[in-house]
């Protein structure tokens, strides 16, 4: 509840965290896709599930969801937020 | 005057486009649905004006070949509506303003409306229509809902006074505008929102999907057994019959005109399946055997259209198509190609890279057959049992997987990440299915009758000029060697160059034995693609990619067709067994080759 500040990647964010998008360490390409789908530096978003094995990262972005292949989700830096978050995320504890 | 449909994907365009010109297109629930303009036209006020469904795009700089099309429309536009998804205010009005920097009317479609309401999403449109200052219309377009309104605001339509930004003005401009207009109170989770979580997390999601996967393939085979049995068979035994046997007669029971039209009697009587004249055997394999499991598939694959079920399935296979060179959208061209390889071959346009595109292409006619071509192996194999029915599809995967790795292996460059929106899980309406049913059913019609009918003529004029046995001949040593086939089989493989499923059709009068039908069979449906296919490949990748295709297809047929001869007629499992030791060490390859690549993508 107190670490405000803890940065990680995407892949590493808990399953039902919420976080906010702190930058994304690709190429332009990279940084251009992620920002058509509104992931963009400073926007909250929650980590709904993960693949195992390099599978993607589901997250919900405003009231989308939105689905990042592994090698996407590695560039992408969050910023942990409050675990207790509103919104929608996964049911289980 | 030209109106375009603009707007992101999946946010009802088609739809939009339907209700405006009554011209229908097929509309799902997944982003990428459209992938190629589309006219119509829409009466105002007496005058004809064409409306173009522009495919769908995030922003107006594009990131694959569906989205330069969509940019590539834009300056031939006098009007655009820009469709916005009112579920979704945030992300569509970057679009928006994009639009309203350039100098083109537009009028703002605030689509889902009902959708949004339901979801306690609430906006204020009459505020947003100030801020903007271009016209702004809530619609709910697949109840038809503010369509009328839409149309009467048409020439309210104005140029937008937004000045160019940076994109990060941009962003801040949008995060204004939805602060000030937008409030969202907070509810419970519906029970299809928690199905939405849970078919994208590991466990549940892999349960999930194969729970849908049986399940679609049950339902396809009890419905289209079902209309086999109840409507198809009956029409053409008690019905149909009676009247081929009087033409019959009239004929004279032999003759040229007879053999066209009829073909050979068998046993007396006309046979169906064997007969192989234009009005028996022409009709009866599109319409009694491939026509009633058509229905069952795009009954089935509507559905799982509309409920939003494809995109789940492109993450939950993510990490297997990575293996291939692909990445889990591409899933997509794949169940697509399960009904027609026509559509699928246009839904490539998705895919991000040259390389990408390839890979799909390439998989999807090789290893991909056609629900024609499927509902024709299960009636020619299923009578001798689900083991050779299994055969066939098996060698399929197998010919998949290892063409994949072995593409992957070999094609330079790298896959880029899968990302894509999962749209919200949405209960379909009956109507909508049965419209999107009856689009496809006719596009069956247009594509499959006139091939299988000149498919007929052609075997009936290759048999009468005496050309089969010179074919048969000339092919019978390659043929037996390879494949254990006759070379009268060779005709059937002639006839798949236009279309599948007569192609197989025609190989039982030969009599074959069951294991030499699943070599033809495999043959089949890996040599080549059918014409409409091909046609549309060619348009697609460009002649010198489809050239290479086309190489890699006849050397994989003639490999599958081996491989089943000797694991049919030779030696039995110990063949399939050294089919798996390859395809381990290309999977232990591959593995110790991504190592080293992870390397090289994290600089992309």
């Amino acid at each position: 509840m107190n670490d405000t500040s803890r940065q990680c990647t995407l892949p590493e964010l808990k399953k039902g965290v919420r976080g906010r998008v702190y930058g994304i360490t690709g190429g332009v390409q990279a940084v251009r896709r992620l920002q058509a789908l509104g992931i963009v530096p400073g926007k909250e978003i929650v980590k709904v599930s993960e693949m195992p094995l390099g599978g993607p990262v589901v997250v919900n972005v405003e009231q989308t969801q939105v689905a990042l292949g592994f090698g996407l989700a590695k560039k992408v830096i969050v910023e942990v937020l409050n675990e207790n978050s509103a919104g929608r995320q996964p049911k289980r504890r | 005057m030209k109106i375009l449909l603009v707007g992101n994907p999946n946010v009802g365009k088609s739809v939009i486009f339907s209700q405006l010109t009554g011209t229908r297109v097929i509309s799902s629930n997944y982003p990428g649905t459209t992938v190629e303009y589309t006219r119509g036209y829409l009466n105002l006020d007496g005058e004809r004006v064409e409306v173009i469904d522009v495919p769908g795009s995030y922003t107006l700089e594009p990131t694959c070949k569906a989205e330069e099309v969509a940019v590539a429309m834009l300056p031939y536009g006098d009007v655009i509506i820009n469709v916005v998804d009112a579920t979704n205010l945030e992300r569509n009005l970057y679009l928006t303003l994009e639009l309203l920097e350039r100098r083109v009317p537009v009028l703002v479609a605030l689509n889902l409306w009902d959708e949004a309401q339901h979801k306690g999403i609430l906006i204020d449109a009459v505020r947003l229509e100030e801020i903007l200052e271009v016209p702004v219309v809530t619609t709910a377009a697949i109840s038809g809902q503010g369509i009328k309104r839409l149309i009467e605001r048409l020439p309210e339509a104005r140029t937008g006074r937004v000045q160019w930004q940076t994109i990060d003005e941009r962003f801040a401009t949008v995060g204004r505008i939805v602060r000030e207009v937008q409030q969202v109170t907070h509810r419970h989770h519906t029970l299809l929102e928690q199905l939405e979580d849970l078919s994208v997390m590991p466990v549940s999601g892999f349960f999930l999907g194969a729970a849908v996967l049986f399940g679609a393939f049950k339902a396809i085979r009890f419905i289209g057994e079902g209309l086999i049995g109840s409507v198809f068979e009956p029409f053409f035994n008690q019905v149909y019959a009676p009247l081929l046997e009087k033409l019959s007669l009239a004929l004279g029971e032999q003759g040229l005109l007879h053999s066209l039209l009829i073909g050979q009697l068998v046993d007396g009587k006309i046979d169906f399946v064997q007969s192989l004249g234009l009005l028996s055997t022409g009709l009866y394999i599109p319409l009694a055997m491939v026509f009633p499991y058509i229905i069952a598939f795009y009954a089935v694959l509507g559905f799982l259209e509309d409920f939003g079920y494809l995109p789940r399935l492109a993450v939950l296979l993510d990490g297997l198509m990575h293996r291939v060179g692909l990445h889990g959208y591409a899933i997509i061209p794949m169940v697509l190609g399960l009904g027609c390889n026509v559509p699928a071959a246009l839904s490539i346009r998705n895919l991000e890279s040259r390389r990408q595109k390839f890979i799909a292409s390439t998989l999807m006619v090789t290893a991909i057959p056609c629900f024609s071509q499927t509902a024709m192996i299960f009636a020619l194999l299923g009578r001798h049992g689900g083991f050779y029915v299994a055969h066939v599809f098996l060698t399929l995967l197998c010919v998949w997987v290892v063409l994949g790795l072995l593409l992957n292996r070999w094609l330079k460059g790298f896959t880029p990440s899968l990302l894509v929106e999962i749209p919200p899980y949405r209960l379909p309406e009956f109507r909508v299915l049965a419209q999107k049913l009856y689009l496809r059913l006719i596009h069956f019609f247009k594509e499959a009758i006139p091939f299988i009918l000149a498919g007929i003529l052609v075997v009936n004029l290759v048999c009468f000029s005496g050309l089969i046995n010179l074919l048969a001949r000339a092919v019978e040593p390659v043929f037996r060697f390879l494949f254990g086939l006759p070379g009268d089989a060779a005709i059937a493989l002639l006839l798949g160059f236009l279309r599948k499923d007569v192609a197989l059709g025609i190989l039982i009068p030969l009599h074959l034995t069951p294991e030499q039908l699943v070599v033809a069979s495999t043959v089949l449906a890996v040599y080549f693609p059918c014409l409409a296919t091909f046609l549309i490949l060619w348009r697609e990748l460009a002649w010198r990619d489809m050239l290479k295709v086309t190489g890699i297809m006849l050397t994989t047929a003639l490999a599958a067709g081996t491989f089943t001869n000797l694991a049919l007629h030779q030696y039995g499992v110990l063949v399939w067994l050294l089919a798996v030791a390859a395809m381990g060490i290309l999977v232990v390859l591959d593995v110790l080759g991504r190592k080293k690549a992870v390397a090289v993508q994290e600089e992309m």
